[in-house]
């Protein structure tokens, strides 16, 4: 039988700790793909923001002084992103007590071993998890209102234009037989090319799920279906990594759309419900996002509170397990009076729509 | 530091003196008793019989300073009744689009009258004085905010 030194336990914990997290730390969901990450080491994160106005020169006399063209504007925009702070006591996961025993001092069962260190990589991971999760609704914020809600600062608005967010109105719902959906995806299309300034030939449209089934159905689109090969009712991938189902691509004018679906749900903070009826899908219902595909988003992640590591070297008990990609920051300490073993995980994260004009929403079922 | 949000400021550095500048020193009185501000490109006047003074230009003057002699080089505060040496532009190729005056009724185009004689435009007057105005176009815009 195979055993580990109990005074290798606690670093050999925390090691594999940092090699699991590195292992699953890649962003595995729809939204926050289309916000690649950033990382900064600063508390607050900045960009400018210069847009050029496509405008057209006029010819001049010959002899005479060239025209004055000036690209003076610029727009500065800084946020302070929010910040996650999670963590678990080691102490109350699930076999701690049979590795830790007094009886086992000295050599300790490696199954045991290998058992309690897989739940314990699996809770801390599902606090990475958690964080993934909240980074996911910020972008569901920004496509639905262009804002993001911290609990424990003031809501950030990127001021999306509101000709970018169509409400309901019957003239656009997919479900009316005299309405052609195409219409209203190409007029998003067109305002992520005109005023977002999208040179973009092809587009995503994340669909909420009644929203591809009252698609499929409209008439409009049925007629067309009869002089096309592929169908749309014929999903191109069942599933892709990020969560999304791909479906068919639709020409909405001269733009290419593909329509993805993002059958995922989350359990709103303050719910209790863990069976499924309560939980959310990430998508609203009736909701329509139009991106191009190539867009100029990103996820913002600046500095987590650091203290020098000189100064916590000499705090008992004290151990800064190591950071991935400078997003998610793991911390250990123990806490020797309360007999408490703490593993943390905190990140500083924000979905930022730099290209803010690159994204259209509408409502095009009845809420 | 407090989190405010997302803080957001427009920048402009669309340039109002081109080239050519020629500039000159001159006095100028608050004539009122509370501080007064005057951003770069406002139009001055000289007031004929005070020596090196001058005053903001308005058409509607009869001081001698409704006619146009230079332009502010830099923003300025002056504090009530105080009295400051300030910088002219007089001379060279200023973006027309920037040109400012202070009572914000009057332009390029206005009359300028000294003693019942009209002596032509603000435009003509400073282009007599050796400041070339030109129009320049902005290329681009700002971002939402």
């Amino acid at each position: 039988m195979d055993y580990v030194n109990a005074g290798l336990m606690r670093p050999l914990v925390t090691n594999s700790i940092v090699k699991n997290i590195i292992i699953g730390s890649e962003p595995t969901t729809l939204l926050q793909s289309k916000f690649p990450r950033l990382a900064k080491r600063t508390l607050a994160l900045a960009w400018n923001v210069k847009r050029f106005g496509e405008t057209v020169a006029t010819d001049s006399i010959r002899g005479a002084d060239g025209k004055l063209v000036q690209f003076p504007k610029m727009t500065y925009k800084d946020v302070v992103p929010p910040y996650y702070y999670e963590k678990l006591n080691v102490t109350q996961v699930d076999g701690y007590d049979r590795v830790f025993s007094e009886s086992d001092k000295g050599n300790i069962e490696i199954g045991y071993f290998n058992t309690f260190r897989e739940n314990l990589m699996m809770q801390i991971r599902e606090l990475q998890a958690r964080q993934i999760r909240a980074v996911e609704l910020q972008a569901r914020e920004v496509f639905t209102s262009g804002t993001v809600t911290p609990t424990s600062a003031p809501v950030i608005d990127f001021k999306r234009n509101a000709a970018s967010i169509v409400p309901y109105s019957s003239a656009i719902d997919f479900s009316s037989p005299t309405v052609d959906p195409r219409i209203l995806l190409e007029q998003l299309c067109l305002y992520c090319r005109a005023y977002g300034q999208s040179s973009d030939a092809k587009f995503d449209a994340y669909v909420a799920g009644d929203v591809y089934n009252a698609f499929i159905n409209n008439p409009y689109i049925v007629k067309a279906e009869q002089f096309h090969v592929n169908e749309l009712t014929d999903l191109d991938v069942t599933r892709l990594p990020t969560g999304a189902i791909a479906g068919k691509k639709v020409n909405c004018g001269s733009f290419e759309v593909t329509l993805i679906t993002y059958p995922q749900v989350y359990t709103p903070v303050g719910t209790t419900d863990l069976t499924g009826a309560g939980k959310v899908p990430y998508i609203p219902s009736g909701a329509v996002w139009v991106t191009p595909r190539n867009t100029e988003f990103n996820t913002l992640c600046g500095a987590v509170p650091m203290l020098p590591p000189e100064i916590m070297a000499t705090m008992p008990g004290w151990k800064p397990v190591g950071s991935v990609d400078g997003v998610f920051y793991i911390g250990e300490y123990l806490d020797v009076p309360r007999r408490s073993w703490w593993l943390t995980v905190e990140s500083a994260q924000l979905t930022v729509p730099i290209a803010v004009d690159q994204m259209a929403t509408a409502q095009v079922l009845a809420p | 530091m407090s989190n405010t949000g997302l803080y957001t400021q427009q920048i402009s550095f669309e340039k109002i003196f081109l080239s050519g500048i020629v500039t000159e020193q001159w006095n100028y009185t608050n004539p009122t008793g509370t501080a007064i501000s005057f951003s770069a490109g406002t139009v001055f006047g000289i007031i004929p019989g005070t020596a090196g003074t001058v005053r903001d230009t308005q058409s509607g003057s009869s001081d001698g300073s409704q006619a146009p002699y230079g332009m502010l080089l830099n923003d300025i505060t002056v504090a009530g009744s105080a009295t400051v040496t300030i910088t002219l532009v007089v001379g060279g190729t200023v973006n027309q689009n920037k040109i400012i005056f202070s009572n914000g009724t009057d332009t390029l185009n206005t009359t300028v009258t000294i003693s019942a004689v009209v002596f032509g435009t603000m435009s003509s007057l400073l282009t007599k004085g050796g400041i070339y105005a030109i129009s320049d176009t902005i290329g681009d815009y700002y971002d939402n905010a």
